[in-house]
């Protein structure tokens, strides 16, 4: 399988997290809210899973402009694995899992500096017409 | 104590809301992407109000609500000036316990629609834990 080179992709500070919860609109405050994330049994605040994803799906994209063609996504799929704190820095990568003339299917994940997977997925990609 | 059994197929409202270009290029730039006049994939998030209005009706407090899973399937481009209908539904319901913790494992289904064209637009499926504390008393049930 074709490896996709990890990619630093973003360092997770408060000020992105709440620009995030922002432009998202995903106002849950255990991302924003240090107390509150405590009194729900969190060390402290934590990024949306989603704005993970958001690096997950932008550094898929980047890949898709490698394929011959112009691809867009069709199905992107992610599960959560371990939460991203304010300080982790964000780096995506993953492997080819097989591709047709019509369709891509990526396996991608994001990793903080220890190496821990944050979030893992698939992405499907379609050939647009010419 | 939260028990959700016989809310599964409970739906939100329908809502209705267009695609604005501004919200999406603040979107794109927030997350260092240069917009390109269409939604990336996961801009559909932002559309997630007929699920937190669902978490409201089903008396889930939203800081115990931690996303496990999301899932998009696109059918149609989504750009700005679009007119979306979207609604929420609770799919699956499971409840596992852990400990003094109780996971309420909640699956919801969203489909979008592009409301001029009377066409499917996208389907989201989300997976959040809801962890709640088990009092004392609760603990041999």
């Amino acid at each position: 399988m074709t490896e996709i080179k990890f990619e630093k992709m973003c360092e997770i500070t408060r000020e992105l997290i709440k620009r995030y919860a922002f432009v998202s609109r995903d106002h849950n405050p255990i991302h924003v809210d240090d107390e509150v994330a405590k009194k729900s049994g969190l060390p402290g605040v934590i990024a949306h899973g989603m704005l993970t994803a958001a690096y997950m799906a932008k550094r898929a994209d980047d890949f898709s402009l490698s394929l011959d063609g112009s691809w867009e996504v069709s199905r992107f799929q992610t599960r959560f694995k371990s939460m991203c704190f304010p300080g982790d820095i964000v780096s995506v990568g993953g492997k080819i899992k097989s591709q047709t003339e019509q369709e891509c299917i990526i396996q991608i994940k994001a990793v903080n500096q220890k190496d821990a997977v944050l979030c893992a997925g698939v992405v499907h990609f379609k050939k647009l017409a010419d | 104590m939260l028990d959700l059994e016989n809310k599964v197929g409970q739906k939100s409202e329908t809502l209705e809301e267009a695609v604005s270009e501004e919200d999406l290029r603040n979107f794109c730039e927030a997350i260092g992407l240069d917009y390109n006049g269409t939604a990336p994939p996961t801009y559909i998030t932002v559309f997630r109000s007929s699920e937190f209005s669902l978490f409201d009706e089903l008396d889930i407090p939203l800081s115990n609500v931690l996303h496990a899973e999301q899932e998009y399937n696109y059918f149609k481009k989504i750009v700005p000036g679009m007119l979306m209908t979207f609604a929420t539904g609770l799919e699956k319901y499971v409840v596992k316990k852990g400990g003094t913790t109780r996971l309420h494992f909640l699956t919801f289904q969203t489909y979008f629609n592009d409301k001029q064209k009377d066409e499917l637009l996208a389907t989201s499926k989300t997976i959040v834990v809801v962890r709640e504390k088990i009092d004392s008393g609760d603990l041999n049930d």
